[in-house]
């Protein structure tokens, strides 16, 4: 799956894509790297498809929830981040504000598939308020 | 010490196993199961993700783009 937006073009590896979101697919075959590359870690069809698309598109970023998948693009040379990152960055952005990014995230163990450690979710909640 | 367990995998994947084994790749299917849940353990530790967590927060909140 991918997304392009008008600032940064982003490439979102995503089961359940923002309905916004431009559903692509690579144009080409798979390079010798990228199947090496993700046999080793190992990633799912949908991961390598994804890294693909990055590389065909000179995607300045890759969004993934993927561990293995996040090895596999660094070690390609892929910026890459999760995805919910992109909530962290609208403070920055001054898109939203700090309390409500902190408030979304507090939603995030209840609404998403993602797994963090509450400890840990606490700590980026406490982290983004202070931050506003 | 080891464990058994039952589980179901995909017919297509037992037989890619199982080729292996034939062609003398691995010893059985035993050891090619252990080896793979080795290397997702590997590549999915909580310590890994929490680290990734951690650089995708100071990146959100510090990062330039």
């Amino acid at each position: 799956m991918a997304g392009i937006s008008d600032l940064v073009r982003v490439v979102v590896c995503d089961a359940n894509p923002c309905p916004s979101f431009t559903r692509v697919a690579p144009q080409h075959p798979l390079g010798p790297a990228l199947i090496a590359v993700s046999r080793l870690f190992p990633l799912h069809a949908g991961e390598t498809q994804a890294l693909a698309v990055a590389s065909e598109q000179g995607a300045d970023l890759l969004l993934t929830d993927d561990t293995a998948a996040r090895l596999a693009a660094t070690r390609l040379g892929r910026r890459v981040h999760r995805t919910l990152v992109i909530l962290v960055r609208a403070v920055r952005r001054r898109l939203r504000s700090s309390a409500e990014v902190a408030a979304l995230l507090r939603t995030i163990p209840g609404r998403s598939t993602l797994h963090i450690r509450p400890a840990l979710l606490d700590e980026m909640v406490r982290e983004v308020e202070a931050s506003g | 010490m080891t464990t058994s367990l039952q589980a179901e995998i995909p017919d297509q994947l037992l037989h890619q196993a199982a080729v292996l084994v034939r062609d003398g790749w691995a010893a059985n299917i035993d050891e090619i199961l252990s080896d793979a849940l080795r290397r997702y353990l590997d590549s999915h530790s909580a310590e890994l993700s929490e680290a990734f967590i951690r650089e995708d927060l100071e990146w959100g909140l510090s990062g330039r783009d």
